[in-house]
């Protein structure tokens, strides 16, 4: 009943003609408008435009557990004004960490509709941390977030996705036979890349002991598992293939999209919790979008906010079989110079993670790869990559298929 | 058109120390969370019924947020019916393991500002054990 028949390889092709980023950071001295403009300025010089060239704006919300000073409900409204130029389309889109692929996609559909020419889509994220806490100002926001469990999971007072994370990967250990220890090798491996990456978060070295000497945070995760709290801002500039070749600049196709969402809400409550069913099937459907096999792959980036749920997607995704990333990990076959590079950036543990931006983070590393601007971790050849996000505890992901133009 | 929300319903039932769940005779299933219909076959036709409350420990961890709940081990249950269910287990993270048997009881804690009854799991000796 779901299925499109009638798809043409070839149909799908939007380009990325220009991306920025601001550092990652724990907190940054400038609210979410300021870091947006920096991340948008950033991608429209490397497009070679301007702002009034923009006829569309698409965006996400500045975070969840965000002070009041920094949502802007209307925030491209706003930003129209600001950049004085008539839109064809805006958007502010939600659906928890797939939010700024949809916008994306979103972006990507209006210029193939033909009714944007260049579109901007950016990401900014602020978060309130705990010396900025004040009761009176910010006690609703324990509501808020405490609400995105259900009526039913809420009453036992969950405020973070890592209880079901943690599971998840105790779940996931117990049926593969992975151990604690080796675990420990996929923060190990994303620090590696950081390390060359001077917007991450985190760049110094960890050690295996590192990671099992650190904190327990929720077990079996230790805090060198988790990614931390993050700010920072995205933005991309999108334009027809038409557009992107009279401008003449480096660019990147979008030529395969894949979304699912699974019937489920944290913990699938009748099927396997180490099976993650929409991601398989986002990667199925953009894969036969672009009419590429996974194979094709040659560099990937994975929605992974905890060291257990990154190995499995590796396997969810198509990239190893069941039970076999862990080892792959260890033999350092997803590095740089390894047979599939994924989270080159550091991931999300090490870049950092600023949800409503990671997305579009994601597609800044693979832009970077793609047009060869990757500096030290430049992946040799790299013309195919992958952008996976995910919502929930993995009960929604969104793919993208990136090539070199 | 009348709607009986089937999770206030549920909630009804917990807050007096009952666990009841829509069933579908046709199918043979439980229906959790519970809804007003049945998720594999489409029927109205649901039957509340009260749970046999023995089931397994499926997967835990510890609460690392006690601000609105006390601290403790968190859990997933899956029931002899055949739905997992997230609920607070006693005992010491420690001496727990994945796929031991568990039953049900009741706890009284004030979530926020709201005092409320809540299910809660509770290991059982094995026979022989």
């Amino acid at each position: 009943m779901h299925e499109n028949r009638y798809w043409v390889v070839g149909i799908l092709r939007v380009a990325i003609i220009g991306a920025g980023m601001t550092p990652i950071r724990r907190k940054w001295d400038r609210g979410s408008r300021e870091l947006a403009l920096m991340a948008i300025f950033e991608a429209l010089d490397m497009a070679g435009i301007g702002p009034r060239d923009i006829n569309g704006i698409f965006t996400v919300p500045q975070g969840y557990i965000i002070d009041p000073e920094d949502v802007d409900w209307l925030a491209t409204q706003h930003l129209g004004e600001y950049f004085f130029t008539d839109t064809k389309a805006q958007a502010m889109v939600e659906i928890g960490g797939v939010s700024s692929l949809v916008a994306l996609k979103y972006a990507a559909f209006e210029i193939l509709m033909g009714r944007c020419n260049i579109a901007l889509v950016y990401a900014a994220e602020k978060q309130v941390v705990r010396e900025e806490w004040n009761p009176q100002r910010h006690m609703y926001l324990l509501y808020l977030v405490n609400g995105f469990y259900g009526p039913l999971d809420k009453r036992y007072g969950i405020m973070k996705p890592i209880v079901y994370y943690a599971m998840i990967t105790q779940r996931y250990m117990y049926e593969y036979g992975v151990s604690r220890e080796d675990l420990a090798y996929v923060p190990v491996v994303l620090r590696k890349h950081a390390s060359m990456n001077e917007k991450a978060q985190f760049r110094d070295p960890i050690t295996v002991e590192d990671v099992l000497k650190s904190k327990v945070v929720c077990p079996p995760l230790h805090i060198l598992d988790c990614c931390p709290t993050s700010e920072g801002a995205a933005a991309l500039i999108l334009a027809s293939e038409k557009v992107a070749k009279d401008l003449g600049v480096d660019r990147v196709y979008i030529t395969g999209i894949g979304e699912h969402h699974d019937p489920t809400s944290f913990f699938p409550v009748y099927g396997s919790a180490t099976e993650f069913p929409c991601a398989r099937k986002a990667m199925e459907e953009a894969l036969q979008k672009s009419g590429r096999k996974i194979k094709d792959i040659d560099v990937a980036e994975v929605y992974g906010p905890f060291s257990g749920t990154e190995v499995m997607l590796y396997e969810e995704l198509g990239f190893f079989r069941k039970g076999e990333a862990i080892q792959a990990i260890k033999e350092d076959r997803t590095t740089i110079d390894g047979e599939i590079p994924i989270n080159t950036s550091g991931g999300r543990l090490s870049l950092g993670h600023p949800p409503h931006v990671t997305p579009l983070a994601e597609v800044y590393e693979i832009f970077l790869q793609l047009t060869g601007r990757a500096g030290q971790r430049q992946v040799k050849d790299a013309e195919v990559g992958a952008v996976h996000a995910e919502h929930g505890a993995v009960n929604g992901s969104m793919v993208m298929i990136l090539e070199k133009g | 058109m009348e709607f009986e929300d089937p999770i206030k319903k549920f909630l009804g039932y917990i807050s007096s120390r009952k666990f009841m769940l829509p069933y579908c005779g046709k199918c043979d299933k439980y229906i959790y969370p519970p809804r007003n219909f049945c998720p594999f076959c489409g029927s109205r036709n649901l039957e509340w019924r009260e749970i046999s409350g023995r089931g397994k420990l499926y997967a835990f961890t510890t609460n690392p947020d006690p601000i609105l709940f006390p601290p403790g081990v968190l859990g997933i249950v899956e029931l002899d019916e055949g739905v997992k269910v997230l609920s607070r287990i006693d005992g010491k993270y420690e001496d727990l393991k994945i796929g031991m048997p568990v039953r049900l009881d009741f706890m009284e804690v004030t979530v926020g500002r709201e005092k409320m009854v809540v299910h809660k799991f509770v290991p059982v000796k094995e026979e022989g054990g």
